[in-house]
């Protein structure tokens, strides 16, 4: 029998294969791995952290059904990916259409804990509709291209270029207040 | 793609690291759980295939016994069966050859409509 020591050395791609034979707890060390990935994605998709965590575990028990069709388990991350992605625009497309974006605010003040900072981006990024913030999101939690982004949600390059030009002046916006603050903590 | 480094900066920086012990814990239940259901499910749909193959054996047995004997049976009847044509026909004068012609016929007319 595998120790659990085995699991946390060993290179995704083999406990990815483990996983997909069925191992419960090569499975178990894939979320343990990807689990602050996947959930900081959903946080910044939606915002609300219970909902964020709920649409994770959806996202995390489909690839463990759906994990025995991934071919190439060196293609864990992106499929992994493209799974919390669908779960999100299919949530979206269930939920009721009238909570969309909230209104601007205009106190935000800077702050330095990672935690605030945290809450202050998705403030922000609560004012923009979901289809921009969503093409954000992937631009810069994701670091993905316009093409990637455009592939992965099927909305057409060039909306998702004007998508991300709004997004990033909407949110430069609203976090204007940490402008100066981290422009002087550069110049330090 | 050119970012914003002030964006990019900040959602570095709201990229926290979420401690994972009940969320791993939550999925790994649910997990269980479905293989329990899964479990389940199987034993009890094979107990109920057996159950099912264990009454309808005389029946099936019956039916099995009646097709073979009545698919060989020959639809023309032959007097000559020395003759060359009646000979090179023989294979097509059963009803096992019509139903077999038939479910081939059916099964290229359906691939040609749809």
């Amino acid at each position: 029998m595998l120790t659990q020591d085995y699991y946390s050395r060993s290179p995704e791609n083999i406990v990815v294969r483990l996983a997909r034979n069925g191992d419960r707890r090569a499975f178990s060390e894939l979320v343990s791995r990807r689990q602050a990935w996947i959930r900081n994605l959903m946080r910044r998709s939606c915002g609300d952290m219970t909902l964020a965590d709920d649409l994770s575990q959806q996202v995390f028990l489909q690839a463990w059904n759906a994990l025995p069709q991934l071919h190439d388990p060196g293609r864990f991350g992106p499929w992994l990916k493209r799974l919390a992605v669908n779960t999100w625009l299919q949530h979206r497309r269930r939920r009721d259409p009238v909570r969309e974006a909230s209104e601007l605010r205009d106190d935000t003040t800077a702050s330095d804990d990672p935690a605030r900072i945290a809450m202050d981006l998705d403030t922000a990024l609560a004012t923009l509709e979901p289809d921009p913030r969503l093409c954000v999101v992937l631009a810069y939690h994701e670091g993905m291209t316009h093409d990637e982004i455009a592939a992965l949600t099927e909305i057409p390059v060039g909306t998702v270029k004007s998508h991300i030009r709004r997004g990033t002046l909407r949110l430069r916006e609203q976090l204007a207040a940490y402008a100066g603050k981290l422009d002087g903590e550069q110049d330090t | 793609m050119e970012r914003d480094p002030l964006l990019q900066k900040l959602f570095e920086i709201a990229n926290q690291d979420i401690a994972g012990d009940a969320f791993i814990a939550g999925i790994m239940a649910q997990i269980d759980a479905l293989r329990r259901r899964a479990i389940i499910a199987w034993s009890v749909g094979g107990v109920l295939l057996a159950v099912a193959a264990w009454l309808l054996t005389p029946t099936l047995v019956g039916a099995v016994s009646l097709l073979s004997q009545a698919l060989p049976q020959t639809l023309i009847e032959v007097e000559d069966t020395s003759a060359i044509v009646n000979q090179v026909f023989a294979p097509l004068n059963s009803i096992a050859a019509v139903v077999a012609i038939t479910v081939l016929v059916i099964a290229l007319a359906y691939r040609k409509i749809f």
